[in-house]
């Protein structure tokens, strides 16, 4: 169980690199609200899932 | 726009947007890595991991060490339980000024200061602390923590949405999964906080402790503020050291520990151990949510503007004086002896449990400041010197 | 400066900043940030780059939450599995018009009763509820008031009320005699809810719903659509039910599992290459909630270090009974709206204390006040169940004309609470262990 446990919570951490990698994605390439306003909030979004990806928060 | 200029702002907003990761994270980073240091008394005996007891916490932040202070006299036994919510830094701080100071005559005493060690790595979300706090010493400035009530979830994530409390299946609020003061007795195969409640439990049970004392702050709102909670079991020591205390050296209250509410020390240790469960609880208006900024001064001395307000509404459940405060002083202070007091009413009520102990008293800690109870490192023994 | 003119000052150079921001940028997301970092400058924290990153962690769960299950829909959908459940539905209810409004109430408030979450309601099944509530004549608007009133009752419905559990943890009181206290009124808002918003619907013929219909997907039958839902159904009541015997999913990944077995139902195997731009498609649609929630954290941070926080609390909590009375029903759905569920922590679970302090039942109290909490959940600045509910229904007017829709339940809703606050010994009857 505390093994299974693990592998979940590790799962989280590559889930979390995994959505940042989708919004950087979209900060280049999305087809809605392409203007400069949306270009800053997706640039600072990205921000928690890239820390706990890397396990820094 | 054309396309290059565009894709040229967009790789500058993500290159400013890492700079702020990095900048942004230099407190975090520190607050992870940063050690306290403990000079222990030189009543200490020895230290254990607490995987010691249970070996399903081993390698885990959560791995502390027991500190075991034996005075080689037959008596009773001791647990002080420190930062079981690292946000309350009374608490942690309270027993570093035992471990530093303590002699035993009889009996022995152990301490657990950082009791949820990974909480006491995380800023506390949407509540602003400063990371550290310092305390001035007469030979420098000696800094601490300041945690968050729950375990960082680089530990342990995700949440469930709905926590159930092992094995009375009370629903508990989300977080208090990882809440330490929710999850005893604890679960062997549980999560990570439920496996440290565990630990504590068997340590508890294989070293047949006879008090175990978990020290708290709450916030002056909270009806249990500046209160002993005590499981039945203990509830007459805990009255008599109430009354003594009011009479002789600072308010405290009482209180019966709820049977139907789940998961706190108060209550499973009660239950589940042969310990005489004990819970005390400081004023500390750092962790009101109806204070003013969030500032280490706040947090050091207790001033602030809108508590007053509250005292003077009728709002808090203790006394509050803004000039006056509720530093960190007077809270360890308290919970110094508080301790001191509940132990030796111990001692009255089952003289076969008594346990010898010795520790800076409240008076002493007013007059001169907890400051001059932490010793330097640098000048201490190695062989007595702890990182934390 | 003492401490009330500092936070005052700080509170409000935050409102003009906010204003004028939202007016400049045309991003709320975008103009709590400003506000945030207005409201540092101006309390003296200079560029508050530890509090802004520590903040944008405050929701992060909640962001999880909202990209998850939206791929789950989406890849719903895209199987034709959110078809099938619509057909079947009208096939067979489609001549008892308030029966099937009322099976589309039940089925809005069990995702987020079991969860704690309207939103989880919102995105599982408040989708599916507007194609169903749309074929059955209801207007746009209407469409968006009911998944929206549905979805927060959902959250306030037992056995999972984040709020009352928020308030009772810092109450030091059992998370326990909640049930029928929370259920009654519950229901009896949602069969209101229901009765006013289908009031003067007229549906269209079967023949000519199912008609303007998608064509069904074939071999995409009722039973197979209903296995993903069934999934989530096993695995939430497991989690609650089983939790001794199961490891802690969370909500996350119960979603993408959720996503996985509709992959696995679909009976036409799409590429890979379809599944990631569906992925991709969905971030792009839920980024203004996930914004809202990494924003609104950053929000939440500087409003506890400027002290501003604390001089809303205070200023609330410090008010007379009567003054509570006279203003809970603006004053917690506001806190709502910009703290989320610190909303119970930080007025709630003093508030609790104040209503102890004149011998109210505090179970009735803290009842009263998750459902104005919840009023909260369609105002700004995170609005987070009202965006989320004209995103899920695709209402294509403005927001205000959303909020006149809601109005009148809300308010219903709004006058149980307050009800239940003044004379809480009434309601003491539902209180039972």
């Amino acid at each position: 169980m505390i093994l299974l446990q693990e592998l979940i919570h590790q799962t989280y951490f590559v889930l979390a690199g995994l959505i940042a990698v989708l919004l950087v994605t979209r900060l280049f390439r999305r087809k809605s609200r392409p203007g400069l306003a949306y270009d800053i909030v997706y640039a600072y979004a990205i921000i928690p899932f890239v820390l706990r990806a890397l396990h820094i928060k | 726009m054309n396309d290059r200029a565009l894709v040229g702002r967009r790789v500058g907003l993500l290159l400013a947007s890492l700079a702020l990761m990095v900048v942004g994270t230099k407190d975090i980073r520190a607050l992870r890595a940063y050690r306290e240091t403990v000079v222990v008394s030189e009543a200490f005996t020895r230290q254990a991991p607490l995987s010691t007891y249970f070996d399903g916490i081993r390698g885990t932040l959560m791995d502390v060490p027991v500190f075991v202070f034996d005075s080689g006299v037959p008596g009773g036994s001791v647990l002080i339980l420190g930062g079981a919510h690292a946000y309350e830094p009374a608490s942690p701080v309270m027993a570093y000024v035992v471990m530093e100071n303590i002699t035993v005559t009889q009996g022995k005493v152990f301490v657990i200061a950082r009791a949820n060690m990974s909480a006491s790595t995380l800023g506390m979300l949407g509540n602003a602390y400063p990371p550290f706090f310092r305390v001035k010493t007469p030979w420098g400035e000696k800094t601490y923590r300041i945690g968050d009530r729950e375990t960082n979830p680089l530990e342990q994530w995700p949440d469930p949405f709905t926590f159930v409390h092992y094995p009375s299946a009370q629903n508990l609020a989300y977080q208090d999964s990882r809440n330490l003061n929710r999850t005893f007795p604890g679960r062997p195969g549980g999560n990570l906080t439920e496996r440290t409640s565990f630990a504590i439990s068997e340590l508890i049970r294989r070293e047949q402790i006879d008090m175990t004392i978990d020290v708290h702050e709450a916030s002056m709102g909270y009806p249990v503020v500046s209160t002993y909670v005590c499981h039945q079991r203990a509830e007459e020591m805990c009255m008599m050291a109430a009354m003594i205390l009011s009479a002789e050296q600072f308010p405290m209250k009482t209180e019966t520990s709820p049977k139907s509410l789940r998961g706190l020390t108060h209550r499973e240790i009660g239950d589940f151990t042969e310990s005489f469960a004990v819970l005390m609880e400081t004023p500390e208006p750092f962790i009101d949510k109806f204070v003013g900024p969030m500032t280490e001064a706040l947090m050091l001395t207790g001033k602030d503007e809108f508590m007053q307000t509250a005292a003077d509404r009728g709002l808090l459940y203790a006394e509050y004086d803004m000039k006056t405060g509720a530093t960190l002083d007077y809270r360890v202070g308290r919970h110094l002896g508080g301790a001191a007091e509940v132990i030796k009413q111990m001692g009255e009520f089952y003289p076969a449990k008594k346990v010898g102990v010795s520790w800076p008293t409240y008076a002493a800690v007013m007059e001169k400041g907890i400051g001059a109870f932490l010793h330097d490192p640098a000048k201490a023994a190695a062989a007595r010197v702890f990182r934390h | 400066m003492s401490t009330y003119a500092a936070t005052s000052w700080t509170l409000a150079a935050m409102v003009a900043a906010f204003v004028l921001s939202s007016w400049r940028f045309k991003s709320p997301e975008l103009s709590m940030v400003v506000t945030a970092l207005v409201g540092a400058l101006v309390a003296g924290l200079g560029f508050p780059a530890h509090l802004f990153v520590e903040g944008t962690f405050t929701f992060l769960d909640l962001a999880f939450i909202f990209i998850t299950a939206c791929i789950f829909m989406n890849a719903y959908s895209e199987v034709g599995a959110m078809n099938a459940l619509v057909r079947a539905l009208v096939v067979r209810l489609h001549r008892r018009k308030w029966l099937l409004l009322m099976v589309l109430a039940l089925l809005m408030l069990i995702p987020g009763a079991l969860t704690g979450a309207g939103v989880v309601s919102v995105l599982v099944v408040g989708g599916l509820v507007a194609a169903v509530l749309r074929l059955m004549g209801l207007a746009e608007d209407r469409v968006a008031a009911f998944v929206f009133m549905l979805g927060i009752l959902s959250a306030v419905a037992p056995p999972i009320n984040v709020w009352a559990m928020l308030m009772a943890a810092g109450a030091n009181m059992p998370y326990v005699g909640f049930d029928l206290v929370l259920l009654v009124p519950v229901l009896i808002i949602a069969a209101f809810t229901v009765l006013y918003l289908g009031w003067g619907a007229v549906p269209q013929s079967k023949e000519a719903i199912l008609a303007g219909l998608p064509p069904l997907s074939p071999k995409m039958t009722w039973w197979r659509a209903a296995v993903p839902l069934a999934v989530l159904l096993a695995l939430a009541l497991g989690a609650k039910y089983a939790a001794f015997t199961l490891p802690t999913i969370g909500f996350p990944l119960m979603f993408l599992i959720c996503a996985a077995t509709t992959v696995a139902i679909d009976p036409v195997r799409r590429p890979v290459k379809r599944w990631l731009e569906v992925v991709n498609q969905t971030v792009e649609q839920v980024f203004p909630l996930v914004a809202t929630m990494v924003s609104v954290g950053v929000l939440v941070n500087i409003l506890a270090a400027t002290g501003v926080r604390g001089l809303i609390a205070i200023s609330f909590v410090a008010l007379p009974i009567i003054g509570i009375y006279a203003t809970s029903l603006f004053v917690c759905p506001l806190a709502q709206g910009s703290l989320g569920f610190g909303s119970a922590v930080i007025l709630g679970t003093p508030l609790i204390f104040v209503f102890n302090a004149v011998g109210a039942n505090v179970t009735v109290v803290a009842a009263a006040f998750s459902m104005l909490f919840a009023l909260g959940d369609c105002l700004p600045p995170s609005r987070i169940v009202g965006r989320t509910a004209i995103e899920t229904v695709g209402y294509k007017g403005s927001y205000g004309s959303f909020l006149k829709a809601t109005a009148v339940p809300w308010l219903v809703m709004g006058i149980v609470a307050l009800a239940m606050l003044i004379v809480p010994g009434r309601a003491a009857f539902l209180v039972r262990y």
